[in-house]
């Protein structure tokens, strides 16, 4: 895992990286290349010109010299005249003559000792005559200059005396080895120019300028019209050394040869920037494709670095093993540190030192399947060991280091120690096998519940946000939804002691059937577990009623809790049912005793009531007309007062013997009991009160089916009738006709008596509780004497029956009387 | 014996009331008696005096056990009527000597004592 050095890549990046300054040295090579061809073209066209021009200048340097030569000639066939006197011959005419022969030359002279002597043609020259040459300033100097010459000197051109400028030849002529003067000729400047070829030079782009050294001021002076100041122009000169006269040939415009460039210059930079731009276009794309690969080339090394990272410091044991030989190639810290083997030892060491169990053959087929594709990783948990024989539990994964269609080479193996892990889940287990004999012995009736599915449905119902109060009335009005909620309860597992409450020997029988008993179950019961559910409640208690497999009903107290860690989805809740039907039965008792107790007592209360108040009114009228007897002075009087007293004694005889009446049912606790035959016993009190029927014209319905038999005492089941039947009599409404209504019903297999009236009715709402005390009576009749249902109820009570009463004032009564056979 | 010397026996038990009459005209010579042998009776005399403005009766002797309307109905309903208690004396004259019945008499702000059957003339004398 070596990282590759960037530096190679340096070249390649400067012309691939940068493509656009690449680009531009391109562009500046190009443009100095350009430069220097178009200079070269340049120099070359330049070189050209100056050749043309030298070979125009030529033409006329020779034309020029043609004329110098002539002059010389003239000058000399001139000096010829001269006799030995030194007085020309015939001057005329040979300077006539050899002006028609010499048509370029104007004028010839013989100038003696310097002084102008003889001139042709004279005309027009006359001013010339006697000019000494060096008496005047400005021919001395070349008068002289062409003495010392001693050849033909070409002076001027100056502005002749006789008007009109010209140059001027004197040849110097000696005699006798004696100067005796000059021959000179002169040639007007525009002659000069017109043979020279120079004064219809007229090619554009040149032109002519002739100059001359001064002699007198050394400076260079210019003859003709043209512009002299072409030093940096391009030019030619010949110089004419006898008359130190200098031509130049100038090119006018010395940039015309720069224009004939331009279209090159134009072309090339076209060039350049177009192969500039190629170029730019070529390069960014493999610059693109470059930068790609410099990107993935350091997300590679990072990788690399990551991925070395990660090797070293992981805390899983890895390796890369040869395939072949089974020799460590790689390993890391860790596994160095698990096996307890410094990393170069066990680069030499080999797999089957550190592995326990000698038979790997299932490893090796493994790896084998690894080896022919059949497989792209394999895991393994081995018992390795490491060099200091501890025994280490460990996970093996192993991945290829080839790819498909490679040759197999080596391979990876991540190793990780489970040995503690291995460990805890020992304890674990053994803690679970521990908690299961917890759960199937326990003395407790134990079953554990998934509740999941209850609680999704719940959700489905959305009754979270409402208080229990809500809930419960919602399941109260949709028992379907109660009863479809409770079934998706599952049972996991039951104990054996929940086997035996629920009187089975299969615990499938229990799950299976466990939804068909839950349904039986109080909804109130299963609605307080919901609404556990919902409100998200960990534990419950609540009690219920279950049957069993035997049909057997059972009191249980139930409690749960749901398992820490399933308290979000209810899958794991323990549920003990505990048997509570003897307690229950027992309290059941202790609520039938006590409430016996409370009713003997109120009885005995109603009692001694019934004593203090009913006797003691009748004693304490005794005793008061006792009192007043003792101070009866008269006969009328000690008689009113014993009426008074015979009076108290009958009615405390009438209760004395009321009380007896009631004591006596009391006290028989087993009254005689037998078949009667309801319907004629009903006949039979309606006989006996036919007087009072009759008066007041009651229509009695005996409704009871006749041969309708209970199992009763014959006095009570008379004396109730005869009670119940006169009091619907007695207490007719005054403004209709009576009508009295004897049936019976079977309620619960027990016989019920009903005796409905259209009377004046009770106001239950007031004498409720009084109805059937003794000496109540509601209304003024002074046939009212309130013991009659008093006694009724007694009787009914004494049987092991009761009775009961539902009336509106005006409309009417009726009684029922539930008359508890024994069965 | 101020002006108003009326006096109102509520009872059902007609012997105690022949009774308590004698021993009433006994003690005093000027003296109004009135007599209602059930609560609902006297109450109506009760109502019908306020409607017409007369005066109520001095002392009134009250039974408990009564029919249709007992002395504590009686005197709930005489309550509603929200009648002036302090100018009218009201003594509960019981055979009953159960505690319950004396409890509640004592409860009660406008019931001024009670008496257990058989009234003596000492005592009659005392309320009046």
């Amino acid at each position: 895992m070596s990282i590759k050095n960037k530096s190679k890549y340096n070249l390649t990046n400067l012309i691939v990286l940068k493509p656009k300054v690449f680009s531009v040295i391109c562009f500046f090579i190009l443009s100095l290349i350009g430069f220097f061809i178009i200079k070269q073209q340049h120099s070359i066209s330049e070189e050209k010109e100056r050749l043309e021009m030298q070979k125009m200048l030529n033409v006329v340097q020779r034309n020029i010299e043609q004329i110098l030569q002539n002059s010389h000639t003239i000058t000399l066939s001139l000096a010829q005249t001269i006799d030995r006197t030194g007085t020309p011959q015939n001057f005329e005419a040979v300077a006539k003559r050899l002006l028609d022969n010499n048509k370029n030359i104007d004028i010839v002279q013989l100038v003696p000792n310097g002084v102008i002597k003889y001139i042709y043609p004279l005309k027009g020259n006359e001013e010339a005559i006697g000019l000494n040459l060096f008496n005047t300033k400005h021919t001395k100097d070349e008068a002289l200059k062409t003495i010392e010459r001693n050849d033909i000197y070409f002076a001027g051109p100056l502005e002749l005396v006789q008007g009109g400028k010209a140059i001027i030849g004197r040849t110097p002529i000696y005699r006798d080895r004696k100067f005796w003067g000059f021959s000179a000729i002169i040639i007007s400047l525009s002659n000069l120019l017109k043979e020279a070829g120079l004064s219809d030079f007229n090619i554009s782009g040149y032109f002519i300028q002739l100059s001359k050294i001064n002699p007198v001021t050394n400076k260079e002076e210019f003859f003709l019209d043209n512009p002299y100041n072409f030093d940096s122009s391009i030019k030619e000169t010949i110089k004419l050394p006898q008359g130190n006269w200098s031509i130049h040939l100038v090119k006018e415009k010395s940039n015309t040869a720069l224009i004939s460039l331009y279209p090159t210059i134009i072309l090339w930079v076209i060039f350049c920037i177009s192969s500039t731009i190629l170029l730019y276009f070529l390069l960014k794309k493999p610059s693109e494709l470059q930068q790609v690969i410099v990107n993935q080339d350091e997300r590679i090394s990072k990788n690399e670095k990551e991925l070395q990272v990660i090797f070293d410091n992981a805390a899983l044991g890895i390796a890369v093993i040869d395939i072949r030989s089974r020799v460590f190639i790689k390993v890391n810290q860790q596994l160095s540190k698990m096996l307890e083997c410094p990393i170069s030892s066990l680069l030499k060491a080999n797999v089957h030192e550190f592995i326990l169990e000698k038979d790997t053959s299932n490893f090796d087929s493994l790896l084998n399947d690894l080896r022919e594709g059949n497989l792209n990783k394999f895991s393994a948990t081995k018992k390795l060991i490491s060099k200091n024989k501890k025994i280490i539990w460990a996970n093996i994964t192993v991945s290829p280091m080839w790819h498909k269609g490679e040759n197999p080479s080596s391979y990876i193996t991540v190793i990780e120690d489970i040995t503690e892990k291995k460990k805890s889940s020992e304890l674990l287990q053994k803690s679970e096998s521990r908690f299961k004999s917890l759960f199937e012995d326990s003395p407790i009736p134990l079953s554990e519940e998934d509740m999941s599915g209850v609680q999704e449905e719940l959700k489905k119902l959305d009754l979270s946000k409402l208080p229990p109060t809500k809930i419960y009335r919602y399941f109260k009005e949709h028992p379907k939804d109660l009863y479809r909620c409770i079934n998706k309860t599952n049972i996991i597992d039951i104990n054996k002691e929940m086997m035996l409450l629920k009187d089975t020997n299969s615990k499938n029988e229990y799950i299976n059937n466990y939804k068909l008993f839950t349904l039986n179950r109080a909804p109130n019961y299963l609605i307080k577990k919901l609404i556990a559910i919902i409100k998200n409640q960990t534990s419950f208690v609540g009690e219920t009623k279950i049957q069993t497999f035997n049909g057997e009903e059972k009191d249980v107290l139930v409690k749960w809790y749901v398992v820490p860690g399933y308290e979000n989805n209810y899958k794991r809740v323990f549920v003990s049912t505990e048997n509570i039907t003897e307690r229950k039965n027992a309290v059941r008792e202790l609520k039938k005793s006590h409430n016996t107790l409370i009713e003997r007592n109120k009885r005995l209360l109603d009692f001694s009531y019934i004593i203090s108040h009913n006797l003691r009114s009748h004693t304490s009228n005794i005793q008061t007309i006792i009192d007043n007897l003792e101070y009866v002075d008269n006969e009328e009087e000690r008689t009113e007062l014993l009426g008074l007293l015979k009076q108290v004694s009958d009615s405390l005889d009438e209760t004395i013997h009321n009380l007896n009446e009631i004591t006596s049912i009391r006290a028989n606790v087993n009254i005689s009991r037998e078949p009667l035959d309801i319907y004629s016993y009903t006949q039979k009190t309606i006989n006996i009160l036919s007087s009072k029927i009759d008066k007041s014209n009651a229509i009695i319905h005996n409704k009871i089916e006749p041969d309708t038999i209970i199992l009763y005492n014959p006095a009570y089941l008379e004396s109730i009738l005869l009670n119940l039947l006169s009091n619907a009599i007695k207490y007719a409404h005054s403004e209709r006709q009576p009508e009295i209504s004897i049936y019976t019903r079977t309620f619960k297999g027990n016989l019920q008596l009903f005796v409905k009236d259209n009377g004046i009715g009770i106001d239950l709402e007031k004498h409720g509780e009084k109805i059937f005390g003794m000496y109540k009576t509601f209304t003024k009749r002074d046939d009212s004497r309130g013991i009659g249902l008093f006694i009724t109820k007694n009787q009914v009570e004494g049987m092991g029956g009761k009775i009961e009463v539902k009336s509106s004032i005006n409309e009417g009564s009726i009684f029922k009387v539930f008359f508890n056979e024994p069965k | 014996m101020s002006q108003n010397s009326t006096i109102c026996i509520i009872d059902d038990d007609k012997i105690y009331q022949s009774l308590t009459k004698r021993m009433l005209l006994k003690l005093v010579d000027e003296i109004d008696i009135e007599q209602f042998l059930d609560g609902s009776d006297a109450f109506e005399s009760f109502r019908e005096k306020i409607a017409s403005g007369e005066q109520l009766p001095k002392v009134v002797l009250l039974d408990i056990n009564m029919p249709t309307m007992d002395g504590w109905e009686f005197l709930s309903k005489l309550e509603k009527l929200k009648i002036d208690f302090s100018e009218v004396d009201i003594h509960i004259v019981s055979s009953s000597i159960a505690i319950q019945d004396m409890e509640k008499a004592k409860a009660n702000v406008n019931i001024l004592g009670y008496i257990t059957k058989p009234i003596k003339p000492e005592i009659l004398k005392n309320i009046l």
